[in-house]
């Protein structure tokens, strides 16, 4: 925890690891990693199963310990307060189980838990409609979350992570972040492109959003960095352009995989090998 | 706009400017509507236990009396009071119901916080062994507080009894979390069965105790088993309040830190909450309560299941309405339930826990049969 020359710069908003070490127990999953993300960007992390993806993202998200160091703003992670914390950045789990039947207004409130983060009741009640409507949900304030099917679920929560990190710059200028842990795995291809939609706009809006994905084709439709884990090690951090190559992804993946570019479409198409 | 405001019945003010500042589907106009009501049940509940019985005293006409008396700066004894009713009254009926109230509260708040804590609406003190151990602790007081543990109570006093109960209690609690709970996912199944390790071990133990016991010991043990407030005095009311009072004071600080739990351990967590604090003062506070109300009262079942369930169905889940409206509907559901076991076989008395477990058993059952969908049955 020396200060040496490979201190991480002091950027706006920026999300920054140096060194990173993740391990359960006692060998790690991470690896020694370093990477800087700025805001204003939805970046992506890709990798195949058990790479560590989802390990990083709980580092990054302040859920597992972690050595070497994350900072937040310039701030170091592990000294942010939970309750600061939950003001700079908002987590969207990939699955969620309630223990207790709520109906959609009441999950989404969960989002704005304390109501000084808001200000009046009537400026809470107005972010959980507006961010039901963010999410195309406008009218089920009433409905029973388990009665919804899983893509509504899924949007639900994203509705009250929305909530908890509203506007994307805060009042002080520093930037928010949105972190998403395969958060359309397990959607039919509408209900991906719409939050995949919603979490781009948060970044245009100046938030910065990191998202673990497994879909290699959706990635590149939106991305703007790829990076590539494998074995708890970043092997390259680009743009979709310089990352969507046979020969990387390939690698990372341990399989035989081909980048094609369509004409009229901006983002390259990728395709596995079969048989 | 500002026509439409001022047509509105001064009545019925308050009310919409609550549902102005709400979305619709939150539930907490309605949760404040029940709490008063609830309020409202609690003191019908305390003035009905307190009028009938073997002797039917007119509290209102005491009460009324009594105010009088106090107005006038009257002694011991109020004028104007029958002094057969006075002494039924002060020193029977009313250390019981407010016994009762304790109790029943304490039961209620340490099952909502323990299904809150476990997310799941089985858990409950008495089901999962806590309140075994509590008893344990309240056994081994009994028996060998005139031996081996009599400096516990020559410090300690009225108090030694509940807090030895509250230690049993905190030692099952913490012990039922670390074996039924890894990786930060409580397995229910793992912590039934523990529970009913733990209970059973707990039991075995005090049956050793039980063994060793003389007449008196003897006696007072037995009455564990069943569970009742006929013990009832000022003495047991004094030793478990500071307790339960301490308890349900503390209960706000939990809301929201429960609420978020309902999303999960991993997700309250990136909401802010300290996760690992909010276990540990919702298991001491478990541990207070049921500790302090199987110390004055045994083993009554249930009333941490029924009571905070019934509730979720009307109020809804949040902590912030549910835990008070647990504490009130607890306090008047064992008032009651101890006005009838007292009354229905009168002039002998049946042990409340035999009434609560009466109605609790099948409530379980229920519970659990619809869970799995098998409502149909």
């Amino acid at each position: 925890m020396e200060n040496t020359a490979l201190k991480p710069q002091e950027k706006a908003g920026s999300l920054e690891a140096l060194d990173l070490e993740v391990g359960y127990d006692r060998a790690p999953i991470i690896k020694g990693l370093s990477f800087a993300a700025e805001p204003g960007l939805f970046h992506t992390i890709l990798g195949p199963n058990g790479s560590g993806k989802s390990t990083l993202l709980k580092a990054l998200t302040g859920e597992l310990p972690y050595s070497g160091s994350v900072t937040l703003n310039g701030e170091n992670l592990s000294t942010i307060r939970p309750e600061t914390l939950a003001l700079r950045r908002g987590v969207l789990p990939q699955h969620t189980v309630l223990a207790f039947p709520l109906t959609v207004a009441e999950v989404v409130s969960l989002g704005v838990l304390r109501n000084d983060t808001v200000g009046t009741a009537t400026q809470r009640r107005n972010r959980i409609i507006d961010a039901l409507g963010m999410v195309d949900l406008e009218g089920f304030e009433n409905r029973q979350y388990q009665s919804l099917s899983g893509g509504e679920q899924q949007r639900v929560q994203l509705a009250r992570v929305l909530c908890q990190v509203w506007r994307p710059v805060a009042e002080d200028g520093s930037r928010r972040w949105l972190f998403l842990d395969e958060p359309v795995s397990s959607l039919d291809i509408k209900h991906q492109i719409q939050i995949m939609n919603i979490a781009a706009d948060y970044a245009r809006r100046g938030g910065g959003v990191l998202a673990v994905m497994h879909d290699l084709n959706l990635t590149a439709s939106f991305a703007d960095t790829v990076m590539v884990i494998r074995n708890g090690e970043l092997k390259i951090m680009g743009s979709v352009a310089a990352v969507y190559k046979d020969e990387i992804l390939s690698d990372a993946y341990d399989y035989d995989i081909q980048v094609s570019h369509v004409d009229g479409r901006s983002a390259p198409i990728v395709l596995a090998r079969h048989g | 706009m500002t026509e439409i405001s001022l047509k509105r019945p001064d009545a019925n003010r308050m009310t919409a400017a609550i549902a102005d500042i709400q979305p619709t589907g939150m539930r907490d106009l309605l949760a404040r509507q029940v709490i008063f009501a609830l309020v409202v049940v609690l003191v019908l509940a305390i003035s009905a236990s307190l009028s009938i019985g073997p002797i039917r005293i007119p509290i209102l006409d005491v009460a009324q009396s009594y105010l009088l008396n106090l107005f006038n700066g009257a002694e011991e004894t109020p004028v104007g009071i029958n002094l057969r009713d006075w002494i039924v009254l002060s020193e029977i009926r009313l250390p019981r119901t407010l016994l009762g109230a304790l109790v029943g509260s304490a039961l209620a708040v340490s099952g909502a916080v323990m299904q809150g804590l476990f997310r799941n609406p089985l858990a409950d003190p008495g089901i999962v062994g806590v309140s075994a151990g509590a008893g344990l602790g309240a056994a081994s007081l009994i028996v060998l507080g005139g031996t081996t543990l009599a400096p516990i109570v020559s410090i300690f006093g009225i108090y030694a009894l509940p807090l030895a109960a509250f230690g049993g209690g905190l030692c099952s609690t913490w012990l039922l979390y670390r074996i039924g709970t890894r990786g930060g996912i409580t397995s229910v199944a793992t912590l039934l069965l523990a529970g009913i390790a733990l209970g059973a071990f707990a039991g075995a133990i005090t049956g050793l105790l039980i063994y060793v016991a003389d007449d008196q010991q003897l006696r007072d043990l037995t009455f564990w088993g069943l569970g009742s407030l006929a013990g009832a005095s000022w003495e047991k009311v004094f030793a478990a309040a500071p307790l339960i009072c301490a308890t349900l004071f503390l209960l706000p600080v939990l809301a929201n830190g429960l609420n978020a739990l309902m999303l999960g351990e991993a997700a309250a967590g990136h909401l802010g909450i300290r996760v690992q604090r909010l276990k540990n003062i919702s298991i001491i506070m478990v541990a207070a309560a049921s500790g302090a109300s199987v110390a004055v009262s045994g083993g009554i079942g249930f009333v941490g299941i029924i009571v905070p369930h019934l509730l979720r169905l009307t109020i809804g889940p949040d902590h912030r309405y549910l835990l008070p409206a647990s504490a009130l509907l607890g306090a008047s559901f064992l008032i009651a339930t101890d006005t009838i076991s007292r009354t229905i076989v009168a002039p002998a008395e049946l042990p409340i826990g035999i009434l609560t477990a009466f109605m609790g058993a099948p409530f379980f059952l229920w519970l659990l049969l619809r869970k799995r969908g098998l409502s149909s049955f």
